[in-house]
Order: C-alpha cells, then structure tokens, then sequence
C-alpha cells in the first residue's frame, strides 16, 4: 500500500526538478501507479518533447558526470568557459566572480536554488562563489531573458541549482590538496527513512592561498577560507505533499592585495611599503611608487602598509529554500518559500569599510491544470529584499572622510507579483507553444509588464528548433560594489533610476542521438536602462543612479558539438562568436571587457577504471580601449605608458585523471592550466588613472599559471 | 481504510495500467536501432548483434533503489536462458554505473547512454523519462513487451515465453 502512496508523489519529481514531461501517453498514468520510478534529469536535452512545459525552460543542464570530468570544486569554476556561459572576474584583488551568460554581465544572471530565487546584490557579489557542488544533482542554465516564468529579474537568463534528492543511503567524502595551499574536504552523507523520506548532511571546507605571479607582491587572486555545510530534509508525502527543504550555510573569509592569511595583521599594517611596484609588465621605474601620466612624475612614495591596496571580506550566509507540490487530478500546485540572511563585513584598505546585511525573502503558490487542450500555470509570488549597511570613507581625500553612513546603498524592495503561462502542444506534439506574461509592482519602482513566448518545433525525434522571444527587468540595486566612490559620496541620489530591462530574441537548432550531439543558437540581447553610478559631486554633490543614456546589445552566434568516437573516447567541440554594440562612453568602464570569440575543446577517454579529460580554451581578443572606455577614463601602467587597448589571445589547457580503484575509492589528479598563460605577465591588472590614482581592475586574462591538485573521493 | 488504500482502490478500480498488465503489448513496428558503449568502454553493443534471438532490455540508474533491486532478477534471468539476449543500459554517468556494477556485477552486457538519454527512452517507447524500464524484443527486433518500474518475476517469465513464440 505504501508502494501505492509512493507511486502518486514520483511523478511530482519530475515538476520539483523543472524537467516534466508532457502527460500526452498512456505510460504518464501508469507512472502514477508505479513503484518508486526515478525521472530522468539528464543532460543535452534542452528540447525534448515537453520542454516548454517547465517553469524554467532550460538551455543546458550539467549533471554530476560533467561536475567531475571538470574537477570543478564550485558552480563558478563549473560554468566558465563554456559557449554562452563563463564567470567574469570583476576584481583582481577581491576575486568577486559572477556566473555570465551571452557574455552579458555577471549581475544580470539569476542564480536559483530548486527553483527559488534567492540571491542579489550583495550575494550575487561574492556569494556565487560560495555555490558548492556537494549535494546538488544538475545545474539547468536558461539562457536568454525570454526562457524564464519565476525568475523575472534574469536580463541575461537564470541559473538553477537542481539540490540530489536522496534515494539510497550514500555517503561521499572528499579530500584533496594542491598548489597555492589548496585545502578541500566534502562531505555527503544522505540517508532515508521510513518510507516516503530522506534527509542528507552536506559540508565543505576550502581554502586557497593568495596568488602572485609576477614579483609585484599584490595579489592577483584573493585567498580564502571557506566553510559551507548544509541539511536537505525530503519526503514523498507530507501532508500529501512532495517536500523538500534545504537549509544552507557559509562562513567565509578572503583577502587579496597583500600575500597573507594573517588578517588581523594586514589591518594593523597601515605604514610603508610592502610591494614592488616595479616588478611586472610595464612596472614603474620606482619599487615605491609609480609615474602620474599627468606630469609624467612619481607620486609620492606609498606609504599605506600590507592594508593599503587590502580587501577583506567576512561573509556569513544562512539560507531557507523550502518547495512543496501535490497533484490533484491533472492539476499540480507548488508553494515555494526562500528566506536568506547575508551578512558582508569588509575593509578595502584606504578606501572605506563596509557593513552590509541583505535580508531577502521569496515566496510563491502556483497552480498548473488543463483548461481544455491547453497547460495553463498561473501563480502569485513576492519578492522581499531588504539591504542595510553601515560604511566609512577611509579616503582622507574626501568630504566624508571617517563619517559612519547607514544609507549609502541601502534600499528595500518589496515586489508581489502575478503570472500566467499557457502551453499547448500542436500537430500530434511536433509543435509545443508556450506563452506567458508577468505583472510585478515594486514599491519604488511601479509596474512592470513582461510579456515572453516560446515556440519549439520537433523535425523528428533527434532534431528540433526552438525559438524564443522575451523581456526581463531588473530593479536596479544601489550596492557599492558597482562603485566603490558612493561610499566616499556625501550622497546618493536614486530618484532618476529606473528598472533596467532587457529584450532577447533567440533561435536555437539541437540534434542529438546515441553518438552525436549538437547545439547552435543564435541570441540577441539589448538591454535598455542598464543602471550606472554618475559622478555628480562637481554639480550636486551627489552620486546619482540613474540609468544609462544608451542600449547595451550583445549579438552572438555559437556552436558546440560532442561525438562518441569510440566506446572509449568522445571529442566536444564549440565555438562562440559576439558583436557588442553599444557607445562607449556612455557606460564609462563599468562593463568588463569580453571576447570577440573562443573556441572551446575538451577530449575524454573513458575506458576499464581510467577516466582521462583534456579541455582547453581559445579566448580571442578583447577591444579593452572601448570596454573600459579609454576615450574618456584612460588607463595607464605604473611607467606611465598606456594600457594596451586590445588583450592577447590565449590558449588555456585543464587536464585531469581519475582511476577508480575499487567500487568506493577513486583518486585523481589534475592541473589547470597546462599551457601556463596568465593576463599578469602582459598587462599588469594594476592600472593608474590620468590623475594617478590606482585601481585594480584592468581584467581580461587568466590569473593562475599551472595549478596542481590531487585527491581521493571515496564513494559508500 | 486508510486514505493511500482508498486511492489504490479507486484508481485500480477505474483503470488498468499497461505496465502492470498481465498480458504484454506486442508492436509491428522494428525496435529502434542504438549504438551505446560498453560501461567499460571496450566496445560499442548495438541491436545488430543481438539479431536472430529474442532480447531484452533494461534500462536502469545508480540511485534508482527499484533498479538495484531489478539487477538481481536479470542477473539470474540471464544465466538461466542461454537462448535469450539480456542487455542493461544505464541511463547515467558512467562513474556512477562502473560504481554499480563493481558492488553487483552484471551476468550480461552493460551499456551506458552518454548522449540523449531521454531520447534514448522516447524511441524506446518510454515517454516518461521514468526508471527502471524494461523492453522485450522478439527474434524479429519487434517490442513485445514492455514494463516501467520494477520487473515483477511473474511479468517477466510470461512476457519471455510469449516473446519466443
């Protein structure tokens, strides 16, 4: 009779994890009667028959085989250099990495959990790098604005982590050391009970040293010490409900600029010179100090100790993501809840402090039933983000000097929201249509529509089109990590902001079968009202928010194909083309410079216990000059001269071996960056600007030269 | 009663599912072809070498427990009919199913679908994505019967007699 009970909740499994299928054959009723059937999660499947119907319609979906042939240790690392995806470096000495997708920036991704969105702002900055893979199943990317009915704040497209609902009882554990004082140990342990539940611990240590590799003694990758941990609770039928609920914590700490781990030191060391500013490409002639292009003269000596050029970063997290969902009949209702609290408590150097505490909350109730031919799903959800913050200008320069601030960036959104989506399949299933649109009312911002539509058109079982048209918006947040100066501002004016909002249109081609898959799409991204900071302080004296005067649009066209060439062995093969369209200087350097083009490669052989992966990169150039707006904020080396205007093109390697010694125990060892190319030995990322300030964002390249590790998972 | 018994009984009473049905389906239409390599990587196995006999297929998961439970039941059907093809596909990572196969090791050949999975499932009549799923093929490569969840003994004994007729 349990067996029965189970039956009725499986089915469910497939709508908790965003993949369902359509319920158009006989076998969707007989999985409601069958006994602990399992649903596929599966990867390379964007558009197989059904895909319209999910929340989230995704466009690439990463599971536990491509989590390990990457030796990836977080959903960043996971991500990066993929067509269509990467993780954008935005500070070389705080290592702050956003997830990008249509190399659009890091900020417009949403980042899920089972379908909840519960990151922004001050998460979005260094939380992304926090996403564990311990304990997750896949990872589903919808690119494009037009791809997602729950997560409307995705300009670019969202990023669902899919959390492993334990079956069995398992244990994993991990440990592995490298280079630069690699640390990682994991643990999962799951566990079920009774006869409908599970639950599973999960937890995470990592640490990394800080990384300089050209003499300079500033830090081109930041140091940290990481600990994640986490409790998954799951059952079949609470309540009639198919449950689950995660709860998760961070405690992290980094630093970047001075090489230490000593934090407490750093902060005390405030006088003298630590570094070599000489060292490096283009270093200064003066290991003290460096040239003022505007007088072609040193500055004065630095004298700000190991703390001047720091920044540290505490960060606390702790996250509620709870999902429920039952059938009725046809129909199928989801409640979603999401609470998290993240805490920041930071020191960059001779700039300011800065305290922040984002409280964010989500809830949603959702209704999916057939109204005649047609899948409608229909649902209220709302939206609660609250930052505070206290911040310190430690920039003796500036008329807020050692003034406490509580309002720098701080805001409260509240936003409820209404949705409908309507599916319906044509033609015997060879035609899926899925329409939808959003109403959301934000406290300060007002209404904002967003209409989407998909169409997805199946040539035969192995090969389909989809093509999706859709808009996004964003509330704009006023977080200073989009610029430090707000925090040295007597003020800032929010009043002119507006939502920013984005509109893509996007055609993807797949086919697939036993041996062979491929993948080309075509996307086409502008995005209206990108917020910006202006400085004002000449006029009001204030730092204003305000969106900016012209359209940012990215055009790109990729490719990506993997063959099975043999049992062994398969070959995958992509290839991403982008035109950025957009003036300059109207974003005044505060996009990240990206590629004109890559090439992506990767070769795994797989035979016995052997699993070999070879992946590599070829990341074209780079018109650095208009990404950071040289034409009206030109950057210089330390020797006065100025930055190159367009980056190298570069080749990347990552190699990795593993060998299943017994059904429990596997060791590998891999090293990133076998062909040794980092952006440091070209182009410093330390850049002066033509009042002679520095700044430590000149970003384009690798930061790490070749990095060993070696580690052993065992597997009960 | 309690209220999972009542909802069996309703259901049961309303409908009769085909994967439980006591009399296996048999199609006209030939199995679709596939190409899959060996979990241990030496060799492709394709439906071309199975020919001539009857065969069967399960489709199966590491984290699937009526799975782990199947293999036991096919390990044995196997051994105890030499004339029948016994073919396991898992629709997985191949880490994940060497794993499972080293902590119960297969008396036939194993299989694993690196690319498509669902598609794999679709052409082989499973629309639900759904495992364990159990295929029979008679000598002409024509499906059967077929079975989504666990193999019940009983099924699969009369589902092997009627396929070799």
């Amino acid at each position: 009779m349990t067996a029965v009970l189970g039956i009725l909740m499986t089915s469910a499994a497939a709508h908790a994890q965003q993949a369902p299928e359509p319920a158009t054959e006989d076998e969707s009723a007989a999985d409601d009667l069958m006994e602990e059937i399992i649903v596929i999660g599966g990867r390379v499947i964007p558009t197989q028959k059904g895909a319209l119907l999910a929340d989230i319609v995704k466009t690439e979906s990463l599971d536990a085989a491509e989590m390990q042939r990457t030796g990836a240790t977080n959903v960043n690392e996971l991500l990066a250099h993929r067509p269509g995806l990467d993780a954008q470096v935005e500070c070389s000495v705080c290592s702050a990495r956003s997830i990008s997708l249509n190399n659009l920036p890091g900020r417009f991704t949403t980042v899920m959990v089972d379908g909840v969105p519960i990151f922004s702002s001050v998460s979005n900055a260094y939380g992304q790098d926090m996403l564990g893979l311990t304990g997750l199943e896949r990872i589903d990317v919808s690119r494009g604005a037009g791809t997602s009915l729950i997560a409307p704040e995705s300009l670019s497209g969202s990023v669902n982590l899919v959390s492993k609902e334990p079956k069995l009882d398992a244990l994993e554990v991990e440990g592995r050391g490298g280079s630069y004082g690699q640390r990682l140990g994991s643990v999962y342990f799951a566990r079920t009970f009774g006869e409908d539940n599970s639950y599973s611990l999960t937890a995470t240590h990592d640490r990394y040293d800080p990384v300089d590799t050209v003499g300079l003694g500033v830090s081109q990758f930041s140091g940290y010490n990481r600990t994640l941990g986490g409790i998954g609770l799951f059952s079949d039928d609470l309540a009639g409900f198919k449950a689950k609920a995660l709860i998760n914590f961070v405690d992290e700490r980094r630093m970047g600029g001075p090489l230490s781990d000593d934090y407490a030191g750093v902060r005390a060391d405030t006088v003298g010179n630590p570094f070599n500013f000489s060292a490096g490409p283009h270093g200064s002639p003066d290991r003290d100090s460096w040239i003022d292009p505007s007088t072609g003269l040193l500055v004065p000596d630095y004298d700000g100790g190991r703390f001047g050029v720091a920044q540290i970063v505490y960060t606390k997290r702790q996250q509620l993501v709870a999902t429920a969902e039952r059938r009725f009949d046809s129909a199928r209702l989801r409640l979603a809840f999401g609470l998290a609290n993240h805490e920041q408590d930071s020191w960059y150097g001779l700039d300011a402090e800065y305290f922040g505490k984002q409280l964010q909350g989500y809830g949603e109730v959702s209704l999916q039933f057939n109204a005649g031919e047609t899948l409608v799903t229909t649902g209220v959800n709302l939206r609660y983000e609250d930052l505070g913050s206290e911040s310190m200008s430690l920039d003796s320069g500036s008329p807020t000097f050692g003034v406490k601030r509580v309002d720098a960036d701080a805001y409260v959104y509240r936003t409820p929201a209404v949705f409908v989506q309507a599916y319906r399949a044509l033609l015997d299933g060879q035609l899926e249509l899925n329409g939808s649109v959003r109403y959301d009312r934000n406290n300060v911002f007002g209404s904002v529509v967003t209409p989407r539509a998909n169409a997805l058109w199946h040539h035969n079982d192995a090969t389909s089109s989809r093509v999706a048209v859709g808009t996004g918006f964003r509330l704009p947040t006023s977080f200073f990590e989009l610029d430090h100066a707000i925090l040295s501002a007597p003020a800032v004016d929010r009043t002119g902001a507006k939502p920013e909002k984005s509109f893509n249109v996007s055609y993807a081609w797949n086919y697939s079968d036993d041996r062979l898959a491929l993948t080309a799409s075509l996307n086409y991204t502008r995005i209206k009202d990108m917020a910006l900071f202006v400085d004002d302080l000449a006029n009001s004296g204030s730092y204003l928010l305000q969106p900016a005067q012209s359209t940012y649009t990215v055009m790109n066209a990729d490719v990506v194909g993997t063959w099975q060439v043999t049992a062994a062995d398969s070959v995958s093969l992509g290839y991403e083309r982008y035109r950025y369209v957009f003036r300059s200087e109207d974003f005044a350097g505060t996009l990240f410079s990206r590629p004109d083009y890559r090439v992506t490669f990767a070769v795994d052989h797989s035979q016995n216990r052997w699993d070999i992966d070879l992946q590599g990169t070829w990341t074209g150039p780079q018109d650095l000059a208009r990404f950071y707006a040289y034409a009206v904020n030109p950057r210089f080396n330390l020797d006065g001269s100025p930055k190159r205007t367009t980056s190298k093109s570069f080749l990347t390697l990552d190699l990795r071996a593993s060998y299943q010694w017994s059904a429990t125990v596997a060791p590998y060892i891999g090293v990133r960056n076998l062909t040794n190319y980092t952006q440091a030995r070209d182009d410093s990322f330390l850049w002066v600007d033509s009042g002679g300030r520095l700044d430590v964002t000149q970003i384009w390249g690798p930061y790490l030269d070749p990095t060993w590790y070696a580690g052993i998972k065992v597997t009960m | 009663m309690n209220r999972g018994a009542f909802t069996l009984a309703v259901i049961l009473a309303a409908w009769q599912p085909a994967g439980f049905a006591a009399e296996p389906q048999r199609t006209e239409q030939p199995f679709a072809s596939f190409e899959l390599p060996l979990v241990d990587g030496s060799r492709f196995a394709n439906l071309e070498e199975f020919r001539g006999k009857p065969l069967v297929i399960h489709y199966w998961r590491s984290d699937c427990p009526a799975c782990l439970a199947d293999a036991g039941v096919f390990n044995t059907q196997a051994i105890e009919h030499k004339n029948i093809g016994f073919l396991g596909i898992a629709v997985d990572d191949r880490t994940s199913a060497l794993r499972f196969l080293k902590r119960n090791p297969s008396s036939h050949l194993q299989a694993y679908a690196p690319l498509s999975q669902a598609q794999l499932l679709h052409r082989a009549g499973n629309h639900s994505s759904g495992l364990p799923y159990t295929v029979l093929l008679d000598s002409q490569q024509k499906m059967c019967a077929k079975h989504l969840g666990k193999v019940d003994l009983d099924w699969l004994e009369a589902a092997l007699v009627k396929c070799q007729k």
